[in-house]
């Protein structure tokens, strides 16, 4: 080890967001359930992550991390919290176009 | 006077505790057959409960009670979800491993589909895991992601596994598809010692496994917790994913137990 590390919350908060909407999303993937029920929870770990990456962008900002990481690790969590959305806006459409 | 398990060393105290953990998971898993249905489903709902709330104590343990690290400050807390998360992903691969062998000594489902859930469920956590350590990687060494021996064969595992489950897609008959995989889980695992002793083995950024020794007491104790809670999540996620292998399976096949003596023969549909 080189030198200590000062602050880093931004990559905490990042790793633990993570962990929680990995848990949420994959634990309700197991149980059975209907395309509205997949998208109410896609919606919910989208929202979640798309939080997350608003959490890390504000954190890292205020301790001063470099620009790339930041980036990165908000890009990251956004764009996966985006990827989710998207698919549970496919979902739903889905569902309706089948209803009619 | 020092408990007998701290003058073991690593190497001795994983090979103790790899078989006795399998034991475990095993029974927790059997054993949950001797209830009937409507009580299983209370059993798990109360499991899920357990670890769910297992993980919000350990969230605030992890991230505001211990105190921060003397070199690292508070960056370590990632150890928490980044640590389990991977031994969980090993102890999934173990299970895919022993099952693997089973079903080729004893042909039958529910080893195949307990070795498809534990797959899954490894790939989930093992991929999860080697993203914090990337995360964690940034702060302390200065880059998220180095081609160290450590980290290489957790990405070579993740690479496999995930080959190993599309092999599982790529198959439509059952029979052939359980024997191909149950090869494969097999020659998957030589993967997973290299990985655990890489450290030791090779110089490596990754630091060694750390030890009780070593480590505070309110560290370890909550990285105990940590790994407690996920064990706990990990029997829930493995039973409701093997759940839904058999499922699959007796959709494909006339019966779950229906895998005829000889492998040679033909699978009778339903």
């Amino acid at each position: 080890m080189i030198g200590h590390v000062q602050g880093g919350w931004e990559f905490i908060w990042a790793a633990y967001f993570l962990s929680w909407a990995g848990i949420a999303f994959f634990g309700a993937s197991l149980v059975p359930a209907g395309p509205l029920q997949m998208a109410t929870r896609e919606l919910i770990c989208g929202a979640m992550l798309v939080l997350t990456g608003f959490v890390v962008a504000a954190l890292s900002s205020s301790t001063g991390a470099p620009f790339i990481d930041r980036t990165a690790l908000t890009v990251v969590t956004i764009g996966a919290g985006l990827a989710l959305l998207g698919h549970c806006g496919v979902q739903v459409a889905q569902h309706r176009r089948k209803e009619k | 006077m020092r408990h007998w398990l701290l003058t073991l060393d690593d190497t001795t105290r994983w090979l103790l505790w790899s078989p006795l953990l399998l034991l475990a998971l095993v029974l927790a898993l059997t054993g949950l057959h001797i209830f009937d249905a409507a009580s299983r489903k209370w059993v798990w709902k109360v499991l899920l409960f357990i670890g769910v709330t297992m993980l919000i104590a350990q969230s605030v343990l992890g991230l505001w009670w211990v105190p921060p690290e003397h070199y690292m400050g508070d960056v370590y807390r990632i150890i928490y979800m980044h640590v389990p998360q991977v031994w969980m992903a090993l102890i999934g691969m173990t299970i895919n491993f022993g099952c693997s062998v089973l079903f080729l000594f004893k042909k039958s489902w529910v080893t195949d589909s307990l070795a498809e859930a534990s797959a899954s469920v490894g790939v989930y956590f093992g991929a999860v895991g080697i993203t914090l350590g990337a995360i964690w990687a940034k702060p302390t060494w200065g880059a998220y992601w180095t081609w160290d021996p450590r980290l290489t064969t957790a990405a070579i595992m993740l690479v496999i596994y995930t080959g190993y489950l599309a092999l599982r897609r790529f198959v439509e008959d059952p029979e052939k598809r359980a024997t191909w995989s149950a090869v494969m889980g097999i020659i998957a695992y030589v993967d997973i010692p290299v990985l655990w002793f890489s450290v030791k083995w090779w110089r490596s950024i990754h630091q060694v496994q750390s030890s009780p020794k070593t480590v505070d007491a309110l560290m370890t104790m909550v990285l105990r917790w940590s790994a407690t809670t996920f064990l706990c999540l990990f029997v829930v996620f493995l039973y409701h994913r093997y759940r839904q292998a058999q499922a699959t399976r007796e959709r494909e096949v006339a019966a779950p137990e229906a895998l005829p003596a000889t492998i040679s023969g033909p699978v009778t549909s339903p």
